[in-house]
């Protein structure tokens, strides 16, 4: 199993990272990329079963990405991991194909309670 | 429902330190340790201080959200934020970065406080910026000394007329 994590952020990408292995994720594969652009190209290249991908980044956020994924006709499972989590941001993502949105600061707990759901 | 003041601003921010001490740096102790001092211009921050600033757009204008402290208190929130221990060492740029995620963060925890209020808010990226932010047209400005665990800090608001929505 593979998870790509998408955050222009490396401090984030290291604590997504640390959270999968203490919510039980340490066998899956952890890919990175910096922002939509990059992971689109590496969906392309080898499709994950999962993407964690953060909202505001710069060159493509992770909407767009989610956007430019479904107008490929590209299935892949995608959830947001961002700081913004207001009940309109949590629509906007439901209503584009999010599987879901975990707001920052996150837990543990959140991360196995919400990817049992998906993986 | 009226847009949010300057009061609301400092409540939510406050709120929102609280909440990231606790859940992403481990920290148990958050506190205030005096008085929102509402004149920035009078005491400036002290140019050696580090800040990470967050731009936020409004209905009617516009605001930065600041997360500042020394040098010694930035690389501390970093080690804390990645869960290193303290004798680690830590690149200058992966403390910038982690800086940058935190008043990111806090601005999150902001929006979703005020969402009643400002259900426009727009955040935009974040950026490091040693010594005070320098922002034209400011109106209003405030600066909450708090501590994060053993760290000193200080919140800022600072307060300007708005950018033109694209």
């Amino acid at each position: 199993m593979k998870i790509l994590i998408v955050d222009d952020s490396k401090a984030m990408r290291m604590i997504v990272k640390r959270t999968l292995r203490q919510a039980g994720y340490e066998d899956h594969v952890i890919e990175e990329a910096n922002n939509g652009v990059e992971a689109y190209q590496m969906i392309q290249a080898s499709a994950p079963d999962l993407v964690l991908s953060d909202w505001n980044m710069p060159e493509m956020n992770g909407l767009q990405l989610l956007q430019t994924l479904k107008q490929n006709k590209l299935e892949i499972k995608l959830g947001f991991v961002t700081s913004e989590g207001t009940p309109e941001m949590k629509q906007k993502a439901e209503e584009e194909g999010a599987l879901f949105l975990i707001s920052k600061p996150f837990t543990v707990e959140t991360f196995q309670q919400t990817l049992a759901q998906v993986l | 429902m009226p847009p949010a003041g300057m009061a609301d601003w400092i409540q939510a921010l406050t709120d929102s330190a609280g909440e990231i001490a606790a859940m992403s740096l481990g920290f148990e102790e958050c506190r205030v340790t005096g008085q929102a001092c509402e004149d920035l211009l009078a005491s400036p921050t002290d140019p050696a201080w580090v800040g990470a600033f967050i731009s936020v757009q409004c209905r009617e204008d516009a605001l930065h959200l600041g997360l500042v402290a020394d040098a010694s208190g930035c690389e501390t929130l970093a080690k804390a934020l990645l869960g290193m221990a303290p004798s680690e060492i830590l690149p200058e740029e992966d403390v910038s970065d982690s800086l940058r995620e935190l008043v990111n963060i806090l601005a999150g925890g902001v929006k979703r406080r005020l969402a009643a209020q400002e259900n426009t808010l727009q955040l935009g990226l974040p950026q490091v910026v040693q010594g005070p932010l320098e922002v034209a047209d400011l109106t209003e400005a405030a600066r909450i000394p708090m501590t994060l665990g053993p760290i000193p800090v200080q919140l800022q608001i600072i307060r300007s007329r708005a950018l033109p929505r694209p």
